[in-house]
């Protein structure tokens, strides 16, 4: 039952992953599991106790980021804001003290993020989930294709059209693909019965990608 | 999700653990008062030393306690419920025995442990730190 419960909780609280918690969001994420674990480790503790305490830091959770997604002021004060601690190529040895970031946690970093040059970077700013963004120079950043002056095709949103055997109507409405399309492009593929498709999927490009049962095995 | 689905599972939880709070609060302290006014003429049967009628006293208040019990453990520490459970049950040994003197140890024993269960669930700085 407790599971059940921190099942829900946990997917009405949102979708963020631990690395991308803001600190108020971890501190009631352990303090639930906590709660949690209370009950079913000592039996004389009714189940109650647990249930109503994980719903009123779910409840406090979710008002503090409505709050928080409401008003500038209440999200400063509670998420914090991020800082910069490199500009134009230099490093704030100042704003490194005061978050107590030291050069090696900074430069380990960047090196994993591939920037071993501190001259090549425009900005790096330490966001409030703990995360170093970079931002490189101009002259130090790869190409883009709009850098180089090509036309590019914008890619489509990829859909999965049949997920081991079964069609999915909705996603195929979604693609804006009819049935009879579906069959005719199955076909093509000398497809003759859907059942064996064991994934297709409308790619990026606007083609359908084919994957059959068995077809990997050897 | 709608825009004031978040504020709308606040306030529905809210409303919930604030009733359900007073709801049990007051059930526990009802239920709680009904087992003492069972317990009082046991204590002045024992007093007495009308061991007949403290003994038929008893049975009404175990039967009231048996009927609050799994109330209680919804709400209550199951320890304190089990010391309770164990102080009724040797309330009746010593009774039986005409053991005045424990059986008079044991009532006001009980009679503590009735009246502590509604206290320490109760919201109250002292039970908060």
């Amino acid at each position: 039952m407790l599971y059940i419960l921190l099942v829900i909780v946990m997917r009405l609280m949102g979708k963020r992953q631990i690395g991308q918690l803001q600190p108020f969001e971890l501190v009631i994420t352990i303090i639930i599991a906590e709660l949690a674990v209370l009950p079913m480790n000592n039996l004389g503790i009714p189940i109650t106790n647990g249930v109503i305490g994980i719903l009123v830091l779910m409840a406090a959770e979710v008002f503090i980021s409505l709050l928080a997604l409401k008003s500038e002021r209440v999200r400063a004060l509670i998420c914090g804001t991020p800082t910069m601690l490199i500009n134009n190529g230099r490093l704030l040895p100042e704003a490194m003290e005061r978050l107590r970031v030291n050069l090696n946690d900074l430069l380990e970093q960047l090196r994993s993020k591939e920037y071993p040059n501190i001259s090549d970077i425009a900005f790096a700013v330490l966001e409030n989930n703990g995360a170093l963004s970079v931002i490189p120079k101009a002259d130090a950043k790869p190409p883009t294709a709009g850098d180089l002056g090509r036309a590019v095709v914008q890619p489509l949103f990829p859909v999965t059209l049949i997920m081991d055997g079964n069609v999915n109507l909705n996603n195929l409405k979604l693609a804006g693909i009819g049935m009879d399309t579906l069959l005719a492009q199955a076909r093509l593929q000398q497809i003759t019965d859907i059942r064996e498709v064991f994934f297709a999927q409308l790619t990026t490009r606007g083609q359908i990608d084919w994957h059959l049962r068995g077809e990997g095995d050897s | 999700m709608h825009k004031w689905s978040g504020w709308l599972l606040v306030l529905v939880i809210v409303a919930i653990v604030t009733t359900g709070g007073l709801l049990s609060q007051r059930y526990l302290d009802r239920s709680a008062s009904d087992l003492v006014s069972l317990l009082k003429p046991v204590q002045q049967a024992v007093d007495h030393q009308d061991w007949g009628e403290s003994a038929g006293s008893l049975a009404k208040l175990e039967k009231s306690w048996n009927r609050v019990h799994s109330n209680w453990a919804l709400i209550a520490e199951h320890q304190e419920l089990d010391h309770l459970e164990l102080s009724l049950v040797r309330l009746r040994e010593f009774i039986e025995s005409r053991d005045e003197v424990n059986a008079r140890v044991e009532a006001g024993e009980a009679m503590n442990q009735i009246r502590q269960i509604p206290e320490r669930e109760r919201l109250t700085w002292r039970n908060i730190f």
